[in-house]
């Protein structure tokens, strides 16, 4: 009897187990054709910002698909599957294999619009503050803040906050220098910018794909500061500096100073990056990022492309010769009014 | 056939060792399978392991059980890349034993199951989509069998020693559970969770198939406890119907001790 019912169970258990393989789907093949493929569609139907960077993505299909066949070496795949995404010229669009990441350096699109050492050696000097991610001191005869973020990956503290601007107190205003600074953490967006805002201040706004056409989004949402009552709140003007290695997280929050009266932009246009990227796996096991994201003004417009500022400068080697930062320089014109 | 194997299962026996209240945990290892179409059309397979506790209340007309079961995945795919799954899941199942096909040594039982559950995949190479959640409630149909049997006392001679086989008392049974309704709650279109304040804003949906299945023996000790060793397997799949679809399935060797209340 024993042997009957466990003869039943072992059975009924190995029929039910089996379905498991039966109702799961297969894995799709991992060929170059089948990752191309499905590349392409992933980005056709989520990435956001097809409008604004003018890509027909169709003719990118037939561009690149031509090139694509089963022999490909993956080095070879990996390299058109790369530039179909390049031609995005987005810097948060990314193909990860073991071997290479792609990229498109938006950095390029204009001078490197910063030396570090020159600052130090002609506005800091050796005796500058270093306060957590922020190096700081003053400047221009002590009237101005000069304060150094290089990237929003820098984690900072209330403490920290509060010793720059104890420290700052009697100036006249603060350059927030964030050129090649090449983003981070959204956190430190609101977090940063919960000092230079009241509370309900709008940031800006953003949508997000909601289906597979280029133009399907969520309806916008505005976007608040998230200082309170009691945030230490800067109220004196704030000149911030960029340029095109400024990019995605400070691409957002030079975005979300032209909402702000006391914050102008001076130097050159940022890189963009205004879409928070997601990311996925291929067929082959390569993996990719692009925007899913959009951030806009309160009016609507976008600058994907780049946030351009309030004053345009870029460094000008004569006033290097004499010792000069164009683009500090600029900032100080317009702070002191000069 | 079922009411053939109880007649023929039919004895003198008039046991009730199974029944009384128990307080039960348990600890189980084995191997699993996870695919998320929203992040991979790969399938990732590796270990896990699973960790129920709960409390169970079994008598001659019905079966009830409350049960709390953590779970993990740990799995990869393609280049090696490593994806964690972990989940909990809590139960409340009733069972009625069915009187025509059951007899003191052989019970089939008969009832619903009621679980809800949440899940978290964490795969760091998918940039902001390294975390995801899932959620999920799923009414199921239950059926036990449940066969009650003795092992005597008996002393034996193996070559030149003399080993005394204690009288035990055992049950071994099948459980499935099949599904009549799944409710998800997945990621949306792009795959990121739309609001940070708000964990719940999901794509919600009726559809897919969640089935488990659990075979296992329990040994009862002379105090009323209980050991038990059972094969689970647990498959979920979120269907057609959702955007991208969920595939989880495991397979596990659980190890559970019951500890009699009453």
């Amino acid at each position: 009897m024993k042997k009957i019912i466990f003869t039943c169970l072992i059975t009924t258990l190995m029929i039910f187990t089996s379905c498991e393989r039966l109702i799961f789907s297969p894995d799709p093949p991992s060929d170059p054709r089948a990752t191309f493929q499905y590349l392409w569609d992933k980005v056709d139907q989520q990435y956001a910002y097809f409008d604004v960077k003018n890509v027909d993505w169709d003719e990118i299909y037939l561009e690149y698909g031509a090139k694509i066949h089963a022999d490909l070496s993956d080095d070879s795949l990996f390299f058109y599957l790369g530039s179909m995404l390049n031609e995005l010229k987005d810097g948060h669009v990314n193909l990860f294999s073991d071997f290479n990441i792609s990229r498109y350096d938006i950095s390029k699109l204009g001078p490197k619009n910063i030396d570090y050492r020159f600052i130090q050696d002609n506005y800091l000097g050796t005796d500058y503050y270093s306060t957590g991610p922020f190096r700081h001191d003053f400047i221009a005869n002590d009237q101005i803040a000069y304060v150094r973020y290089s990237s929003f990956m820098d984690l900072f503290s209330d403490d920290n906050i509060r010793y720059i601007f104890n420290r700052y107190e009697n100036t006249d205003g603060m350059i927030l220098d964030m050129r090649q600074n090449g983003g981070g953490y959204n956190l430190n967006i609101f977090k940063l910018l919960a000092y230079f805002t009241l509370p309900e201040d709008v940031l800006y706004t953003t949508c997000i794909k909601s289906g597979p056409a280029h133009d399907e989004f969520t309806e916008v949402e505005t976007i608040y500061s998230t200082a309170t009552d009691s945030t230490l709140h800067y109220t004196k003007p704030v000149a911030v500096l960029i340029d095109r290695g400024s990019y995605s997280a400070t691409s957002m929050f030079s975005l979300a100073t032209l909402q702000l009266d006391n914050m102008f932009l001076v130097g050159d246009t940022t890189g963009g990056g205004l879409g928070m990227p997601n990311g996925g796996q291929l067929p082959n096991g390569w993996t990719y990022r692009f925007s899913i994201t959009r951030t806009l003004t309160l009016d609507g417009s976008n600058y994907e492309n780049g946030i351009p500022p309030d004053h345009y400068a870029v460094l000008d080697s004569s006033d290097m010769r004499q010792g000069y930062d164009t683009v500090i320089e600029t900032a100080l014109d317009v702070l002191l009014d000069r | 056939m079922l009411l053939g194997i109880t007649l023929l299962s039919a004895s003198e026996m008039e046991t009730s060792y199974d029944n009384g209240q128990f307080l039960f945990s348990g600890i189980g290892s084995g191997s699993g399978s996870f695919k998320d179409a929203g992040t991979s059309p790969l399938t990732y397979r590796g270990i896990s392991s699973t960790l129920p506790f709960g409390y169970l209340l079994d008598n001659e007309n019905f079966n009830f059980e409350l049960n709390t079961t953590l779970s993990y995945l740990g799995g990869s795919a393609a280049n090696n890349y490593m994806l964690q799954y972990f989940s909990g899941e809590f139960y409340a199942s009733y069972l009625r034993s069915i009187s025509l096909f059951s007899n003191p040594q052989l019970k089939f039982q008969s009832g619903a199951r009621l679980s809800g559950g949440m899940s978290g995949a964490y795969n760091p190479s998918y940039q902001n989509a390294t975390f995801n959640m899932d959620f999920y409630a799923s009414l199921h149909a239950g059926a036990k069998m449940l066969y009650l049997f003795e092992r005597p006392e008996k002393d034996l001679k193996i070559a030149f020693l003399r080993v005394h086989r204690p009288y035990r008392q055992f049950a071994a049974y099948f459980r499935l559970d099949i599904p009549l309704l799944l409710f998800n709650g997945r990621p949306t279109f792009p795959y990121v969770i739309e609001s940070d304040t708000d964990i719940f804003d999901r794509h919600y949906f009726l559809g897919g198939f969640h089935i488990k299945s659990n075979l296992g023996i329990k040994r009862y000790l002379k105090n009323g406890n209980a050991f038990e060793i059972s094969y689970i397997w647990d498959m979920l799949t979120t269907g057609s119907k959702d955007i991208y679809k969920l595939e989880t399935a495991s397979h596990n060797l659980l190890l559970s001790l019951y500890f009699k209340l009453d």
